[in-house]
């Protein structure tokens, strides 16, 4: 089967990182995955504001995500919007079980995630940098979390979609693992397959999560590694 | 299960493998689970084989932890008879990054001062930035001393009009109104050094 | 920037105060230089125009995005520009997601009025229909890392991206075409801050500086040395020769910082 940009059906889009980007941010990244481009950063543990939120066994994980007005074809109204604040609590979801969150009870972690430039799969992108960006600010792992999408189009099962892909598919699946354990930390799916599909289809987004954990492990190596 | 190519000066990030505990103990940078010991950091192992123990020496910066003989800046918040009570703002080298919470700390009369100290409102005055040293940062409040040449008052605020104190004579003047009060001061008073 | 001082900036005022006396900055820049700054023209491609910029450690990226709408009343023939800031709590540890306070405001709308007032967009040619149909231009600035003097940052970007920016030719029905023009730009406005620190003026402070300010102004010049706006920001105050000074220091680095964004167009032109 071939795809639009000329890719193998379990072929990433070029994929660059970069640790420890701002200066502010406590740890920061920033990805860009084809033609999408992702800022992480990362605040804490600090005070809880809300106070009622502080947890007296461990640090809460707070996570934001946003795109910019200019991330997108038609210009996007800046501010949440419901996709926008569902996306920042699945990502918290998906990284908070590797972070080890009771090393820093009665504190809080925030994670930023801002989209400049989206071109399907920015939520991958986005718990990509966020992971890099918390070993960046030195907050106690467990393991990375790695993320990919696979999904249908054209009647195939593949990995990685693009926009094309994306837009025109059946079917779209972003996941993230810890690879070391391959626990499945975030897990969305729309679209029509078949249980045989499904399988297929999630055995190559591990494969893809694989592929990006090696890459956040150079990007890291890159950072401190000497 | 034990990387057997892993040595001291590796570099590794969250979720490597150090060894099993049979083995090692887990130290810093490090956690165990089910037996084996795992990098929770990104930096380098070290392997200690006398003490038995696996860590790793975080390269990224992290976390402010308070421990005993760092140096904090604080705020007097409250001054009782027998001590005076502070929230810490920062640890000293590590102004850009929040404490892990926002704690409040206090120092006992006894610690104030090499000297001996009969009423603290002559050290100190709410509002008043200090250098202190923690004694035990476990604790909560976390516990403090004000003695050492270093440590002390950095900055004053004149209690009638709350502006910036000047140094003048082992006292503080407002230069605005003119008030002469006492401080407990940190020799390198009204520097600007953190 | 900030109203209460934090503890940490007012210990460090003594110091800086101490500084500038002495003639000397943190970073051991001269009181009118700006830090070094960093363009990267075209940064997004889905916008119709953008622009990274560095000016030191402050990072931020200005999209340009047009959509064709109908005109304000009292001025049917004239196409619409509008400026919009946000405070990303990625870019800073104060910084609190919500709807833009008043310092992202203030920030956007001294951005506008330094492009909007020195009339660098010939909004008559973003005319579709006159009374029906105008470009509406967006200029949305999105900040990444703030160490220091926005407002300056944010300009250089704005302008940047606007001289990017490429918008569609209509039809005579009002319909988009496939031909793409620049976006009709005349003049390069550019706007310089500085704070008073111990009575000095200092040119483009870093955010320390920026902390222990005692006031703050603002000055957007032209390509002829023409004042187009200016802002007195914060607290505190100005005499008018101070005010003067500001003029000139804008005036000269107005020029340079010109140069600087054409030769990054330049360059990123020719690859």
């Amino acid at each position: 089967m071939k795809r639009g940009d000329g890719r193998k059906k379990d072929e990433l889009r070029n994929v660059r990182m970069e640790v420890g980007v701002l200066k502010r941010a406590d740890g920061s990244a920033y990805v860009e995955w084809g033609n999408n481009k992702v800022f992480a950063s990362v605040y804490g543990p600090r005070e809880v504001i809300p106070r009622f939120l502080a947890r007296n066994d461990r640090a809460i994980l707070r996570c934001k995500y946003n795109m910019t007005p200019f991330s997108v074809e038609d210009r996007k109204r800046p501010g949440p919007d419901r996709r926008s604040v569902e996306i920042g609590k699945v990502t918290a979801g998906a990284l908070e079980p590797a972070v080890i969150l009771e090393t820093y009870p009665n504190s809080m972690i925030n994670v930023n995630i801002e989209v400049m430039q989206a071109d399907a799969g920015t939520r991958c992108a986005g718990i990509t940098a966020a992971t890099l960006a918390l070993v960046d600010a030195g907050i106690p792992m467990r393991d990375l979390v790695s993320a990919c999408a696979a999904g249908k189009a054209n009647d195939g099962i593949i990995l990685d979609l693009s926009k094309e892909e994306d837009n025109k598919g059946q079917a779209d699946i972003p996941m993230a693992i810890m690879p070391r354990s391959e626990e499945v930390t975030l897990l969305q799916m729309d679209g029509i397959l078949t249980e045989d599909e499904l399988e297929e289809a999630l055995k190559l987004a591990v494969g893809g999560c694989k592929s990006i954990y090696e890459l956040q492990k150079n990007a890291l190596m890159a950072k401190y590694g000497e | 299960m034990k990387d057997e190519g892993l040595k001291s000066g590796d570099f590794v990030i969250p979720g490597d493998v150090l060894g099993v505990g049979e083995v090692f103990m887990p130290g810093e940078g490090t956690y165990e689970d089910e037996g084996i010991i795992y990098s929770n950091v990104a930096g380098v192992v070290d392997l200690d084989m006398n003490k038995r123990k696996a860590s790793v020496e975080a390269k990224s910066n992290v976390p402010p932890v308070l421990v005993e003989g760092d140096p904090v800046i604080c705020e007097i918040v409250d001054l009782r008879s027998q001590m005076a009570l502070v929230d810490l703002i920062a640890k000293c080298g590590h102004e850009d990054r929040s404490l892990t919470m926002s704690p409040k700390g206090r120092i006992y009369i006894s610690q104030a001062s090499k000297h001996y100290v009969t009423n603290l409102q002559n050290e100190f005055r709410i509002g008043d930035l200090v250098r202190a040293r923690v004694r035990d940062g476990r604790k909560s409040p976390v516990e403090l001393s004000t003695i050492g040449d270093d440590m002390g008052v950095i900055l004053a605020l004149c209690t009638k009009c709350r502006t910036s104190m000047k140094k003048k004579d082992g006292k503080v003047e407002c230069p605005k109104c003119g008030s002469i009060e006492s401080r407990n001061m940190s020799q390198d008073y009204g520097k600007g050094n953190l | 920037m900030v109203s209460e001082m934090d503890p940490i900036a007012s210990i460090k005022k003594e110091y800086i105060n101490e500084l500038v006396a002495q003639e000397k900055r943190e970073d051991d820049r001269a009181f009118d230089e700006h830090r070094n700054i960093k363009i990267i023209p075209n940064y997004i491609k889905k916008a119709e125009g953008s622009a990274y910029v560095e000016l030191g450690d402050t990072k931020v990226i200005v999209g340009v995005k047009y959509d064709a709408g109908k005109p304000f009343a009292d001025i049917p023939n004239q196409g619409v520009m509008t400026t919009s800031a946000e405070f990303a709590p990625m870019a800073s540890p104060e910084f609190e997601s919500g709807p833009p306070g008043e310092n992202a405001i203030e920030l956007a709308r001294v951005v506008d009025r330094g492009i909007r007032e020195s009339e660098a967009i010939d909004t008559k040619k973003l005319c579709i229909i006159p009374g029906e149909k105008v470009y509406i231009v967006f200029v949305d600035i999105q900040i990444l890392d703030n160490c220091g003097n926005l407002i300056d940052a944010c300009g250089i970007a704005a302008i940047t991206a606007l001289l990017t920016a490429r918008m569609p030719v209509y039809d005579k029905d009002g319909n988009p075409t496939e031909e793409m023009v620049p976006l009709p730009l005349n003049k390069i406005p550019i706007t310089c801050t500085m704070v008073k620190v111990n009575n000095k003026l200092l040119l483009d402070p870093a955010l320390d500086e920026e902390k222990v300010l005692d006031s703050r102004i603002t000055v957007s010049t032209d390509d002829d040395g023409n004042i187009v706006a200016m802002q007195k920001g914060t607290g505190g105050s100005f005499k008018l020769e101070e005010i003067m000074e500001a003029v000139k220091i804008s005036k000269e680095q107005g020029k340079k910082i010109r140069e600087i964004i054409k030769n990054s167009i330049k360059e990123e032109e020719s690859g």
